[in-house]
């Protein structure tokens, strides 16, 4: 069954993630996924979750008095058309891009430059409903920070999918932010750049480390900078904020005070994941102290 | 000597107010390459995003793009953005001593 605790310890939250997504592991077409009661979810428990139903068409059932939730934010099929949003407070529905059908880059682009305009205003009428915690964050902070994200998506993924889900809580002053996508991952894209990686977990170190990144075709290595920079202007003590990023049986957790790998146990996960967990500033922030 | 201009409105181009990938810049070299004007003039207006990404991509393409005895200007630029491509600007000279904070002490966990 699935699942999902209402806490907010991100380590908790992983080790419960994973045991649902071993769960789906084992599931085929014929099964019938099992959700247990669920009043809320944060966008790193949900979204992977969704991903996964939606990929193997998994049929699925409910627990206890969870629908009306799971159905406000359109799990798990998410929402197709971001046109289609209806206002709400404190969150947005799970939104879904397929790129199944744009394989030329130039058509990739467009797509992911309109998601980004679109989802951030709705993430300034819809899930920072604190207009102080806007105000002290600045939308430009979250346009870097989407913006690296889906350049990575274009750039590497080579991804037929991207989830994307936010909420906010008053309560923490915090927003989190979940993208994935169901591409090659980290590893697939270095080696298939010719990059000098043995598996996933080396991947993601060399990325961090270094800056490790696929060659452009006239030789030049472009820098992993965008992670770099996403990781600067979350985890530093004005935000003080978490950075997760998860691919193949890799992950990486950083917070202001800490840093962990993960080695997943017997799971890998197809594609590239990114939460990042943002928390309200005490005065103005200004991400160019921290961008590079 | 008069030198021919050609405008390129980049929100009318990508339709949309955010130029976030590589690829975008691209896009634009290839326009600037084709184009038998020699001056490019790059319109911002309506653009109310621009990432670090995609001016970095732009920067890299300076050579080739003066190598085609073409050049840029970039007009109605918000402020914003503006910082950020002067962000690219500044880091290009620094890129040779560009530093990646440690993770050494990370501690690895099963799960």
């Amino acid at each position: 069954m699935i699942k999902i605790s209402q806490v907010f310890d991100t380590t908790r939250r992983l080790r419960e993630l994973m045991d649902n997504l071993r769960y789906l592991a084992d599931q085929n077409n014929d099964s019938v996924i099992k959700i247990g009661k669920i009043t809320f979810a944060t966008p790193l428990s949900i979204t992977p979750i969704a991903a996964i139903i939606n990929k193997k068409n998994l049929k699925h059932s409910y627990q206890g008095e969870n629908v009306s939730y799971l159905k406000t934010i359109y799990f798990p099929e998410g929402v197709l058309e971001i046109d289609k949003i209806i206002p709400r407070k404190t969150y947005l529905p799970i939104i879904r891009l397929r790129l199944e059908n744009s394989q030329e880059k130039e058509n990739i682009t467009r797509q992911l430059g309109a998601l980004h305009t679109k989802y951030l205003d709705l993430l300034k009428i819809n899930v920072i409903a604190d207009q102080r915690f806007l105000e002290l964050i600045t939308n430009n902070t979250f346009g870097l920070l989407l913006g690296e994200m889906f350049d990575n998506i274009a750039e590497h993924s080579n991804a037929k999918n991207v989830y994307l889900f936010a909420q906010y809580w008053s309560k923490n002053n915090a927003c989190e932010i979940c993208i994935l996508d169901d591409g090659q991952g980290l590893f697939g894209s270095l080696k298939n750049a010719g990059r000098n990686v043995e598996n996933d977990q080396d991947a993601l170190r060399k990325i961090l480390n270094t800056g490790l990144s696929a060659k452009t075709e006239f030789g030049s290595i472009k820098r992993a900078t965008g992670i770099k920079n996403t990781r600067a202007v979350i985890t530093n003590k004005e935000i003080n904020g978490e950075f997760f990023i998860m691919s193949g049986n890799a992950a990486f957790l950083q917070s202001a005070k800490r840093k962990t790998f993960f080695s997943l146990l017997n799971y890998s996960w197809n594609g590239t994941m990114i939460t990042m967990r943002i928390n309200r500033p005490i005065s103005q922030f200004d991400m160019y102290d921290y961008i590079k | 000597m008069i030198t021919s201009n050609k405008t390129i409105n980049l929100a009318e181009l990508f339709n949309s107010s955010s130029l976030i990938t590589r690829q975008a810049a691209q896009e634009v070299f290839n326009i600037i390459s084709e184009t038998p004007e020699e001056m490019i003039i790059l319109n911002f207006s309506k653009i109310k995003f621009a990432s670090r990404s995609f001016f970095d991509e732009l920067n890299s393409l300076k050579s080739k793009i003066s190598l085609l005895s073409k050049k840029t200007k970039f007009i109605n630029i918000d402020e914003n953005i503006e910082k950020v491509f002067q962000l690219v600007i500044n880091t290009e000279k620094l890129k040779s001593s560009l530093s990646y904070p440690s993770i050494a002490n990370a501690k690895t966990v099963t799960i």
